[in-house]
């Protein structure tokens, strides 16, 4: 049972990360790639019908956190409220920006919302490098002693920061009509080669700074699931070339995920040993086996309906 | 003030303004859903344009809900960590279950139905709206049970100071639960009816062009609210029952009756040993707000039923009015409500468990000041927007836009650089 909820935490983090790792990514990018009040309208719109059934991934897991590690709950987040209280602040105002733009017009309202919609994307996207840091010193247990704001979470904020752009902007490639898709395809193969170079200097750096146990056993999985999100970016890069889009986003999808499986592979007993009580767990993994399979379908679902192209036709909202 | 008085005026703000949100939302989809419905059988355009207006205030309120409940999950982690590690294998298990059983569903097909607007077929599109309502109710049934645990706990037992779950049945039919549930439904019942009567008057009185549909919409509140304002009584005394078995102290204090308080006092003292175990007794006065407002409540109702025949209610203007005065009232109401739950609730986080001075995270006062002040300012500033938006969006009238807008037509050309010009729908 308790691996089953580490598990299960896993697939909603990983999930989460993966699925608003695009609505973060792209919400950096409308302002500085969208040239026109249209362009960036369809940018918006590319990851308008997924957002709410993206965010709600961190949502249960935040619910999952409390009802199955409820120790882990007061702890990660305890000790860490610096970083996750700004973090909030950050998801919210993010909400706040795409809800809020497109409901006046007038040109001054909507830049001014773009314009808070790339800063908080940015600080998001950061703002999660902070978290992988601070999960690895923390779950990791080497012994070194780092400030949740040292240069270690700098390095990762950066790299990040980088990583969830070119998610975004492969996705834009992806849903975007041709013409501006073929734009926003550039800078993403701009932005795909410097993330997996930043990923890769983030993971010698982790291996070798002492982070986590000095053991073989903790630091080559470690290497190899940060080496493998490294290339992660690479791949998308040469997908993109072959017109294969949607592939691409696959493969940086992997690039978002890999660092969570670092910690994964650093600090899954951690996380497992602070799991709830068997009786309190048996109910829930019951009602969580029994509800997974539908929340897969109508996620899937959703990705079915919105799989084409955003074109004149397309429902705006945001 | 110390860091636990703080906590908790953090969770009082933060609570009511996700709740005066969300009380709206369970209130208006019942709308939307019931005008969704109308159209897709009856195909009439007066249906259409109404969901879609009624269907744009929801959306918008919508997510102000959900910033405000994002902030709230977020808190029991932040601010309450003794509640996670004494009752956390209790207390965690409708929580996670809320999020994994209401919220996955709704959000998912919420976004679908805003966006699949015209394009996912006519009956597919009224399910989703129809399960995003019942996906709320259940949120919200959920959401209640776990703090119902906190006023009557149950299902549980303590081993070496830790709680364990022993009977999950029993937090599902927790008796403070289940009157509580009803009770907030009704609740929302009575919010949605009064907003949505009360914007309908506001544009009867400022001569929209859409009579025909203003007056259905207003109809159709007038009806439901003695459906909400009767079983909010009800069941509101029915909680009281509840209340005297398992909190005392909380009745007394509710009636401010000094004979019972002192009565109550002295058990109390018994029970849990030398100490002051009775909330403040000012939480009499949200209560009698409540009890005597809904009185009114109840007979304006059944006034507002006969005013009905002849369309009297629009004719003689004097009860459109009334109408427009009276939307911030079931607002008001909601937060006394909670006002005497959960301040009632006190000394203890979970009644006669843990105390809410144990259930704090150890924060140093510069520190709870800190969030609380950032919470404070980010959530006011939001809600005031939402609040201008929703007036206006109120006030526009019925737009065939609303919803369901294409991209194509949200301006002239897909071409023009001129950000200059305005900048379209
Ligand atoms: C429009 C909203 C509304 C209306 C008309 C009423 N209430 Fe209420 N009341 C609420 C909205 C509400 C609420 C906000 O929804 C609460 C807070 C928690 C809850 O369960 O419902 C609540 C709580 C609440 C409680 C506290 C339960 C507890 O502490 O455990 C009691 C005893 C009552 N109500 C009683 C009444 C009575 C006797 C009413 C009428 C005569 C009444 N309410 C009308
Ligand atoms: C959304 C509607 C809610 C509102 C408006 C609300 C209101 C309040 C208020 C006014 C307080 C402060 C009490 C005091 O300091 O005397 C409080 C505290 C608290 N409430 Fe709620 N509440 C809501 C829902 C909930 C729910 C559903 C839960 C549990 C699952 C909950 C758990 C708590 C906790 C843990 C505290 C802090 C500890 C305490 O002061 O006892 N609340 N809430
Ligand atoms: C401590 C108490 C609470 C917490 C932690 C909480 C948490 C949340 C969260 C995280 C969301 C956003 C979900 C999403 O992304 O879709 C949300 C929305 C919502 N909550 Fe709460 N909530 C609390 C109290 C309540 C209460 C008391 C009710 C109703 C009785 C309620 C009903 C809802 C509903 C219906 C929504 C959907 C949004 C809307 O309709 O505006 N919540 N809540």
């Amino acid at each position: 049972m308790d691996l089953f909820f580490v598990l299960l935490l896993g697939l909603l983090l990983g999930g989460y990360l993966v699925l608003d790792g695009f609505d973060i990514g792209s919400g950096m990018l409308v302002r500085p790639l969208g040239r026109t009040e249209w362009e960036r309208r369809a940018m918006i719109t590319a990851f308008g019908p997924f957002l709410l059934g993206n965010e709600v991934w961190l949502v249960a897991t935040g619910g999952v956190l409390f009802g199955a590690f409820p120790l882990l709950e007061g702890e990660v987040l305890g000790e860490l409220r610096a970083l996750v209280w700004p973090l909030l602040v950050v998801w919210v105002v993010r909400d706040a920006a795409v809800w809020s733009r497109s409901r006046l017009p007038g040109a001054r309202w909507r830049g001014f919302w773009d314009t808070t919609l790339a800063v908080v994307s940015t600080v998001f996207a950061a703002g999660w490098g902070v978290v992988v840091a601070n999960l690895m010193i923390r779950l990791g247990d080497g012994g070194a002693a780092h400030p949740v704001y040292g240069w270690f979470s700098l390095l990762w904020a950066v790299t990040m920061a980088v990583v969830f752009a070119g998610h975004g902007a492969v996705f834009l490639t992806a849903r975007l009509p041709q013409v501006p898709a073929a734009a926003v395809a550039g800078t993403a193969r701009r932005l795909l080669p410097a993330g997996a170079g930043l990923l890769a200097v983030a993971t010698v750096v982790t291996v070798a700074a002492g982070v986590l146990p000095q053991r073989a056993g903790a630091l080559v999985p470690v290497a190899l699931a940060g080496f493998a999100a490294a290339a992660a970016p690479l791949g998308a890069r040469v997908l993109l070339g072959r017109g294969r889009p949607g592939l691409a986003l696959a493969a940086t999808a992997g690039a978002v995920v890999g660092p969570l499986l670092m910690v994964a592979t650093a600090g899954w007993v951690v996380v497992r040993d602070s799991a709830a009580d068997p009786a309190s767990l048996s109910v829930l993994g019951g009602v969580a086996a029994a509800v997974l399979p539908v929340i897969v379908l109508s996620q899937a679902w959703m990705w079915w309906v919105f799989r084409h192209r955003v074109d004149e036709r397309s429902v705006v909202f945001f | 003030m110390d860091a636990v008085e703080i906590s908790r005026l953090q969770f009082a703000v933060t609570g009511s303004v996700h709740y005066l949100f969300v009380t709206l939302s369970l209130g208006l989809v019942l709308f939307v859903v019931a005008f969704q419905t109308l159209w897709t059988f009856r195909k009439d355009p007066v249906h259409e344009r109404l969901t879609k207006f009624w269907g744009r205030l929801y959306v918008v309120n919508y997510g102000a809900g959900i910033i405000g409940g994002l902030v709230m999950e977020f808190q029991f982690g932040l601010n309450w960590a003794g509640l996670a590690h004494v009752t956390g294998n209790v207390l965690g298990g409708p929580i996670a279950i809320e999020t994994l059983v209401a919220f996955f569903i709704e959000a998912t097909f919420l976004g679908m139905w805003i966006f699949g607007w015209g394009r996912i077929p006519r009956l597919l599109h009224l399910g989703l709206i129809w399960v995003v309502a019942i996906t709320a109710y259940v949120s919200a049934y959920w959401i209640l049970a776990a703090n119902a645990f906190l006023q009557h706990p149950v299902g549980h037992e303590i081993r070496d100071g830790v709680a364990f779950l022993t009977d999950f049945g029993a937090l599902m039919r927790n008796p403070n639960l289940l009157d509580a549930v009803q009770h907030v439904v009704s609740a929302a019942v009575v919010t949605g009816a009064l907003f949505v009567a009360g914007v309908s008057a506001w544009q009867l009185l400022r001569r929209t062009p859409d009579v025909i549909e203003f007056r259905r919409s207003l109809r159709f509140a007038v009806v439901a609210l003695p459906i909400g304002v009767y079983p909010a009584i009800h069941f509101g005394f029915l909680q009281e029952v509840v209340i005297e078995q398992s909190q005392p102290g909380k009745l007394a204090a509710m009636y401010a009756d000094p004979e019972r308080t002192l009565r109550v006092q002295q058990e109390l003292a018994a029970r849990f040993g030398p100490g002051d175990w009775l909330p403040p007794d000012w939480v009499s006065v949200p209560y009698q707000i409540m009890m005597q407002t809904t009185f009114g409540l109840a007979l304006l109702s059944i006034v507002l039923l006969v005013l009905l025949i002849r369309n009297w209610v629009v004719r003689l203007r004097v009860p459109l009015y009334l109408l427009v005065a009276l939307i911030p009232v079931p607002f008001v109401l909601v937060i006394c409500g909670w006002l005497v739950r959960e301040v009632g609730r006190q000394p203890w986080a979970v009644y006669g468990v843990l105390s809410t001075e144990d259930a704090a995270s150890p924060l140093s006062t510069g520190a709870a000041a800190a969030s609380f002040t950032g919470f404070a300012v980010v959530l006011g500033g939001l809600v005031l927007l939402n609040i201008v938006l929703l007036g206006r969006f109120a006030r526009r009238g019925i737009e065939d836009d609303a919803l369901g807008m294409p991209l194509g037509a949200t301006l002239g050309s897909s071409t023009s650089d001129d950000d200059s010009v305005l900048v379209g729908r």
